[in-house]
């Protein structure tokens, strides 16, 4: 197989917001940038969130232009559906070796008509509806994917060959395409890897994944999403619209018996927007908020939280300790009120949201020789508060969830750190390059 | 005024065809696995969403109300609903109390 080769200044790991800045913020300096992403689209976590927190405002249209100004920029070649295998050092440059999957669809000439995926008898659940919903198995991810271009589920797939005799343009099927090898050449790696949730059934008591109205929030943003799987907030157990939504926090943070001690920070954040949001949606709904502590430590979330009280919004200081489901599929809940002496009660609820915590989504270590934490798992940063991208490793920056829960606006502030930390980097590099001299 | 012909394909000519069928054939060998979960996966959804349609042909339906008329767990009814709904098979109709009721996109029309 031939290896194509490429020569870039960055190598930028992950296509989510953090990827996509830090991307952005290299290339405007006028850097040539190659990022590449695992899924078949950018956009990350972001881009299948309903709106954001404190403001409000709809992600998918922050998020969309950016994604489009990654896939028309002069100075990033984007690739999706792509992983580094491995990374080695030689001199002051990283040669990686990336593969791009099989689409099985001609990306150059697909124009993303989705006439192959009407046609396709196959359906599987939608990873961007989180399961809630189905899409056949050659499909666009979303609408607003980038690039917008089908993906073929050969797993899925029973080779009838029905997309290919609807696809309008010749040869874009393409049932035999190989993987294709590629060998980077860059001067330095940005590595904005991102974060995965904790996993819906992590705590059996919860009944996650064993009842169907127990759901995690990153399902909810969906079903709060205008382009949500059932178009409305509805219950998956029978497309019931919800009259009391649940939420439990720390499902999966500050719990020693997952190993997961740590706060993840998002997760009040998230519950009260969705709440808020819930209570625009479904304007009789009683929306209660079972939690520990409430944590708003970002500029203006305070000012939120009390906002969400003030329209009705229950918020109930207790320790859930266990749900089951009765014959209806409603959730009964037992929590210990703990402002009231500890006190057991039993609620009735017709949803539950787990408000799951921040997992690192990838370990560097075998790759690109970048260590984790030991406490956390998340990319170990040496000196996060003299250089907070910096792995330690020359010309490895890191951005993002990938180092450690944190939300949007966060994540975007260190990818352009990281930007910043990677050019100070290559213009050393290139004084040094030049003549060994740098000029400090 | 889209120029319709520029997206028409050139129509392949039967040796095309017979090369692809060839190739699709191989293939189907090949990643015969896959192709039987895929095939037996088809056959299950197909016989699911006739059981659905058949129900919708009396008229609109709530999710539970198509469950207990074809015996399907009703979260399952939904999953194939929302997809029905996804590739415009049904659209959704009035709301009955707290459900919202669907019916066949070429019934709606009538």
């Amino acid at each position: 197989m031939a290896t194509d080769k490429i020569n870039v200044d960055v190598l930028v790991v992950g296509g989510g917001i953090a990827g996509m800045q830090s991307a952005l913020d290299l290339a405007d300096q006028g850097y040539q940038v190659m990022l590449v992403e695992k899924s078949p689209t950018i956009g990350g976590t972001m881009i299948t969130l309903s709106k954001v927190f404190p403001t409000l405002d709809c992600a998918s249209c922050i998020t969309t232009p950016k994604m489009s100004a990654v896939a028309h920029h002069d100075n990033i070649q984007m690739f999706t559906y792509t992983e580094v295998q491995s990374v080695e050092r030689q001199g002051n440059r990283y040669i990686a070796q990336v593969v791009k999957k099989p689409r099985y669809v001609n990306e150059n000439i697909c124009t993303g008509c989705r006439k192959c995926e009407y046609a396709c008898p196959v359906e599987v659940p939608s990873v961007f509806d989180q399961d809630l919903g189905a899409y056949r198995a050659i499909h666009v991810p979303f609408s607003t994917a980038v690039p917008q271009v089908a993906v073929l589920d050969m797993d899925n797939c029973m080779l009838c060959g029905k997309c290919e005799k609807a696809c309008p343009v010749e040869g874009c099927i393409d049932y035999e395409q190989k993987p294709q090898e590629i060998e980077v050449t860059a001067k330095a790696i940005v590595l904005a890897t991102g974060f995965k949730i904790t996993p819906v059934d992590a705590k059996a008591e919860y009944g996650g994944g064993k009842y169907p109205n127990v759901i995690s929030a990153l399902a909810m943003e969906r079903l709060l999403a205008p382009t949500g799987p059932y178009g409305h907030v509805l219950r998956p157990s029978d497309g019931k619209e919800p009259e009391s939504i649940a939420y439990v926090q720390c499902a999966g943070s500050r719990d020693k018996s997952l190993g997961v001690p740590y706060c993840s920070r998002i997760c009040c954040m998230y519950a009260i927007k969705q709440a808020m949001l819930l209570s625009g949606a479904l304007p009789l709904a009683d929306i209660t908020i079972y939690y520990m502590d409430i944590r708003t430590f970002g500029k203006g979330y305070e000012q939120f939280y009390q906002n969400a009280k003030a329209m009705g919004i229950e918020f109930v200081k207790a320790k859930v300790a266990k749900i089951t489901e009765d014959e209806n599929q409603n959730l009964r809940v037992r929590v210990e009120m703990m402002e009231e002496g500890g006190q057991v009660e039993e609620r009735e609820h017709d949803l539950v949201v787990l408000s799951v915590g921040v997992l690192p989504a990838y370990n560097p270590e075998a790759v690109f020789g970048v260590p984790v934490s030991s406490e956390d798992n998340f990319i170990e940063i040496p000196s996060p508060n003299f250089e907070p991208c910096n792995t330690g490793f020359p010309g490895i920056f890191a951005a993002g969830t990938a180092t450690g829960p944190m939300d949007i606006v966060d994540s975007i502030v260190m990818a352009g750190a990281a930007a910043s930390e990677a050019t100070a980097y290559l213009h050393e590099l290139a004084a040094a390059e030049n003549g060994g001299v740098t000029h400090d | 005024m889209v120029d319709q012909d520029a997206t028409k394909k050139v129509r392949p000519d039967k040796e095309k065809s017979r090369l692809k069928a060839q190739l699709l054939k191989r293939l189907r060998e090949e990643r015969s696995a896959s192709v039987e979960h895929a095939q037996a996966l088809v056959k299950e959804q197909n016989a699911i969403r006739r059981q659905i349609r058949k129900v919708l042909k009396s008229g609109p339906k709530t999710i539970p109300q198509i469950a207990q008329e074809t015996g399907l767990p009703s979260a399952q009814v939904l999953w194939y609903v929302a997809a029905m709904k996804r590739y415009n098979i049904v659209v959704e109709g009035e709301m009955e109390d707290e459900y919202y009721t669907y019916q066949l996109a070429q019934e709606a029309k009538k």
